[in-house]
């Protein structure tokens, strides 16, 4: 009985000492929770301005920016072929399929970067090279030799354009095959602002380096070499 | 007595429109919320399965992929083409991607003009247009087909037809891939992402 009382007596007592203190705890744990915030606020900005700044484009943004800002150039343009200067680039070549009445044909060439030409495994023998920079384009010789292209209406197709020097050198390709100058036209799905820029564009005015959906590499000028897809 | 009557139904009816107003705020409202929840549901998933395709490629199928060990990926259009690519990037060395051309039998649209340095193959619905020197200038030794998505095997038969039949390429240095295939595909590529039961909505035509 003297133990029970003993301990009931002691539990009064920190029940007690908890009922006076609790309100300076609370205080005090609102205090500490406060300044780990704002410090952890500070650092991320901190940390913001520091590093650059990317864009992850998601694809749906991008399916929106062809329905909105492309459909509309693309329908008037109305080209015969769609030139692509890679793979990636050609699944926006099929996008804007949709928004045109006549099937253009669309024609996919291949593009690497100088230190990843030397690890391409298959011959070159199919393609004429063009070497923009420390990249190198390809086009498919069996459809650029033996047509005729004076009477289509070509559009250039990159998804990425931060220069803008592939874009060029391709139409000067495809004038030095016979398409006239007037009836080719150039489509930059994102573009940088201070990059040559292309006759049609979809998101244009980009200064930060963006990260394309399918690639998940960071394109752009920031960093000290771009990266592969990176015009 | 009438001026209390009318009194009382004034404000019966003042009664029974606050409560009309207010039901249709709140059916409004509710449709705006359910609007707003369904398309960012719609949303994720969408993003959900572009992203799942896209961990499939860089994952399970670029393992798959390199113990093959191809020096071209063949694809016959952009949609295929980019999935090729995704892959491509997960290889060292680098395998070539090469895009051929596909356009249906009796679209309803006509594709404007046709280069001449392509084969054609008639698979079930599709002209399919291949480089006619895939297997020489291209170097291609061991070629890996690549298709976004499978639904009957038509084109993959197509490809395999050309490229052992026509062409002799042995058999072992040509594979066919699909990142997503029905499961009643034949025949069913020999690489597959995921095997599906029904029709998957693609994420390129979540605008269509």
């Amino acid at each position: 009985m003297y133990w029970i009382s003993r301990l009931n007596s002691g539990m009064a007592n920190l029940l007690d000492w908890f009922a006076r203190s609790f309100p300076i705890w609370l205080v005090l744990g609102f205090k500490i929770v406060g300044v780990l915030y704002s410090l952890w606020v500070i650092r991320n900005q901190v940390h913001g301005l520091l590093t650059p700044k990317v864009h992850l484009f998601g694809f749906r943004e991008l399916l929106r920016v062809c329905d909105q800002k492309l459909r509309i150039p693309v329908q008037r343009f109305e080209p015969d072929v769609i030139y692509c200067l890679d793979a990636y680039c050609a699944v926006w070549a099929e996008v804007l399929l949709d928004y045109l009445t006549r099937r253009p044909v669309i024609v996919v060439g291949d593009r690497a970067q100088g230190a990843t030409l030397d690890d391409t495994a298959a011959s070159n023998d199919a393609y004429d090279t063009v070497d923009v920079g420390n990249w190198s384009l390809f086009f498919p010789r069996n459809v650029f030799s033996g047509a005729n292209f004076a009477q289509d209406k070509i559009l250039v197709l990159s998804d990425c354009v931060t220069r803008g020097d592939m874009l060029t050198a391709a139409v000067e390709y495809l004038r030095s095959k016979g398409a006239s100058s007037e009836r080719i036209t150039t489509l930059g799905l994102t573009v940088w602002g201070h990059a040559h820029q292309p006759a049609i564009v979809g998101v244009g005015g980009l200064s930060l380096d963006i990260v394309l959906p399918y690639t998940g590499r960071r394109n752009g000028l920031l960093r000290s070499t771009y990266e592969a897809t990176g015009e | 007595m009438s001026n209390s009557g009318n009194l009382s139904m004034w404000s019966g009816l003042w009664n029974v429109a606050q409560v009309v107003v207010a039901a249709m705020g709140a059916f409004v409202t509710a449709g705006v919320a359910v609007t707003s929840l369904r398309s960012a549901v719609d949303e994720w998933r969408e993003r959900r399965q572009f992203d799942d395709m896209r961990a499939l490629c860089r994952g399970r199928l670029a393992s798959r992929v390199r113990s093959f060990e191809p020096n071209v990926l063949f694809a016959w259009d952009g949609r295929g083409g980019v999935w090729a690519e995704i892959i491509a990037d997960a290889l060292k060395p680098r395998p070539r991607v090469v895009v051929g051309l596909r356009l249906k039998h009796e679209g309803p649209k006509a594709a404007t003009k046709l280069f001449a340095g392509y084969n054609v193959l008639r698979a079930r619905d599709w002209n399919l247009y291949i480089p006619k020197t895939l297997f020489d200038d291209f170097g291609a030794k061991r070629v890996l087909f690549v298709d976004d998505y499978v639904m009957t095997g038509s084109t993959i038969r197509a490809f395999i037809d050309y490229a052992v039949r026509e062409k002799h390429i042995p058999g072992e240095n040509v594979s066919t891939l699909a990142v997503l295939a029905l499961r009643k595909a034949s025949p069913a590529p020999m690489i597959v992402g995921s095997s599906l039961r029904r029709e998957p909505e693609l994420p390129y035509m979540v605008l269509r």
